[in-house]
């Protein structure tokens, strides 16, 4: 696992005397795409905005890398590009003109923005929009301007904050392309959202923040051990091999449609031990496989299995390898 | 058919009001921004950074590495700016009726005007810094628009208090010389208060 880019420890805030984050602690490794989900209330907003270096009295450390960002603001806001909840422009700006400032406050040269700003507005369909003024767009345009001030200087980490509210289904699938392309090019990126579906497609690791604490976090697997769910396989022949009793053998195997089989493997299996033994056995018995592979549990499924819970909350997850389907 | 007697009447009052030889355009001028402008600034400074505020405006600034406290100081000096130079075209205004009228200024009254001109861009100036302290206390247009007429406008008589109680000589250096330190003072306290603000 690479060096965490960001690391909290402990961060703790009260509002007027009522705790809002109560000793949350979590790494992200650098170039990881890091999804933050929970209730309404459960510290999300408050955290990324400490982490942003809005909110700046509050208990704990936090660091971006190594950079203490209670100390070294200046540094810390080099790395970071941020997009707030409801972000607002100065309403007399035109499009152009609002990014053209906020790129030259973050450093970017005239010439680099005379190239991007264009750019970043053709990704995101706003370039005809690039005379109007601000007040005049739509709040998915304004949304779409918030995700672009944030990218402009290429930061070290992007730090999104609900980015997917108010915009149609096209641009939220840009938006999610967008992250994974900055994560190929070694961004590191912490989100929040409560689009679960869309968290899932793009979070390598999904912290759940409940009650002013980080209850858990991992990849979907984690959070599936963690959560006492079951592991399953699922697997489809093509042409079934000349004993298929074997997946019996796995765990408890029931058949969901002819030739399509889901295996729930018991407590402390091997995942990928089971999928290479499955893929073997059925070579050997001359059968020819569709496809196979772990079943993925929807987010969804996760966090109300979570929200329901009456046990204590499971502990965090040391062990952060990355989740393979 | 006869002109309207509100016609007549108008008509008399603004021939009499321009011929009052007691009041030159200069002075009106003058009398008008010293009396308004100080108002028109304040308001304006403050309605400016609260609205910009609550539509979180100043995330997208405070987020960048910059210092926060020169967000404020930039709207300040934008502000005493333009109402300055609109209050100074105003009275150079006056002052082109005056000539045009045949009274052309004299160096006495040259003089006189330039006074009063720096004392309005003092004022000026300390209505600007007490609208934007109040504007970076105060959340609320409301409270911040009542503030600011009720308090920030009496901050203009600061200055005049050491020279009142006779601390100091009440001369025009000592009253421009207190108002500028108050405008810094004021202006310190803002950008402190906007540092420490959690956005």
């Amino acid at each position: 696992m690479a060096a965490p880019l960001v690391e909290i420890r402990g961060l703790s805030k009260k509002y007027y005397g009522h705790p809002v984050l109560a000793g949350v602690s979590f790494d992200i490794a650098e170039g990881e795409v890091f999804g933050c989900i929970g209730p309404n209330g459960a510290g999300k907003t408050t955290t990324l905005k400490i982490l942003a270096g809005l909110i700046t009295e509050y208990q704990g450390q936090v660091q971006i890398a190594g950079a203490d960002i209670a100390r070294d603001r200046v540094r810390s806001h080099h790395l970071i590009g941020f997009l707030p909840q409801g972000v607002g422009f100065q309403a007399w700006r035109t499009v152009d003109s609002a990014l053209d400032s906020l790129a030259e406050l973050s450093g970017v040269a005239a010439e680099v923005r005379a190239r991007r700003i264009p750019e970043m507005l053709e990704r995101f369909d706003l370039l005809a929009a690039r005379h109007k003024k601000v007040k005049e767009l739509s709040g998915g345009m304004t949304q779409k301007l918030g995700l672009i001030q944030a990218l402009l200087h290429e930061p070290r980490l992007l730090v999104l904050d609900e980015p997917l509210e108010g915009l149609d289904p096209p641009s939220r699938a840009l938006l999610k392309d967008v992250i994974r392309e900055r994560q190929r090019a070694g961004t590191t990126v912490l989100f929040s959202s409560h689009i679960l579906s869309d968290v899932e497609d793009v979070a390598d690791r999904v912290g759940i923040l409940n009650a002013g604490a980080i209850a858990t976090s991992g990849s979907l697997r984690e959070l599936l051990v963690a959560f006492g769910r079951p592991l399953e396989i699922e697997l489809a022949w093509a042409a079934a091999p000349a004993d298929p009793a074997f997946v019996h053998e796995l765990g408890a195997a029931s058949e969901r449609k002819p030739g399509v089989w889901r295996v729930r493997l018991p407590d402390g299996a091997d995942p990928d031990a089971a999928v290479h033994a499955a893929i073997e056995r059925t070579l050997a018995g001359g059968g020819r496989l569709r496809r196979i592979g772990l079943v993925e549990p929807e987010l969804d499924e996760l966090f109300a299995s979570y929200l329901s819970r009456a046990a204590p909350v499971p502990a965090p997850i040391e062990d952060r390898g990355r989740h393979v389907a | 058919m006869s002109p309207s007697p509100t016609r007549l009447l108008v008509r008399d009052e603004l021939i009499g009001f321009g011929a009052r030889p007691a009041m030159s355009a200069t002075s009106f001028m003058s009398l008008l921004e010293s009396s308004i402008a100080s108002t028109v600034a304040a308001v304006m400074i403050v309605v400016d950074i609260i609205s910009e505020r609550n539509r979180n405006v100043y995330t997208l600034l405070v987020i960048r590495p910059v210092r926060r406290e020169t967000i404020i100081w930039a709207k300040v000096v934008a502000v005493f700016g333009c109402v300055t130079v609109a209050c100074i075209v105003s009275i150079l205004l006056g002052m082109v009726v005056d000539a045009v009228r045949g009274h052309a200024p004299s160096a006495a009254s040259l003089y006189d005007t330039g006074q009063a001109i720096a004392q309005m861009t003092a004022v000026i100036a300390m209505a600007t810094a007490a609208g934007a302290l109040f504007g970076v206390l105060v959340r609320s247009i409301l409270v911040a628009v009542i503030l600011v007429l009720y308090i920030g406008q009496n901050v203009a008589v600061l200055p005049l208090v050491p020279s009142l109680f006779g601390l100091l000589p009440a001369t025009f250096w000592w009253f421009i010389l207190l108002s500028f330190a108050l405008v810094a003072v004021m202006l310190w306290f803002a950008g402190r208060a906007f540092r420490r603000a959690q956005l």
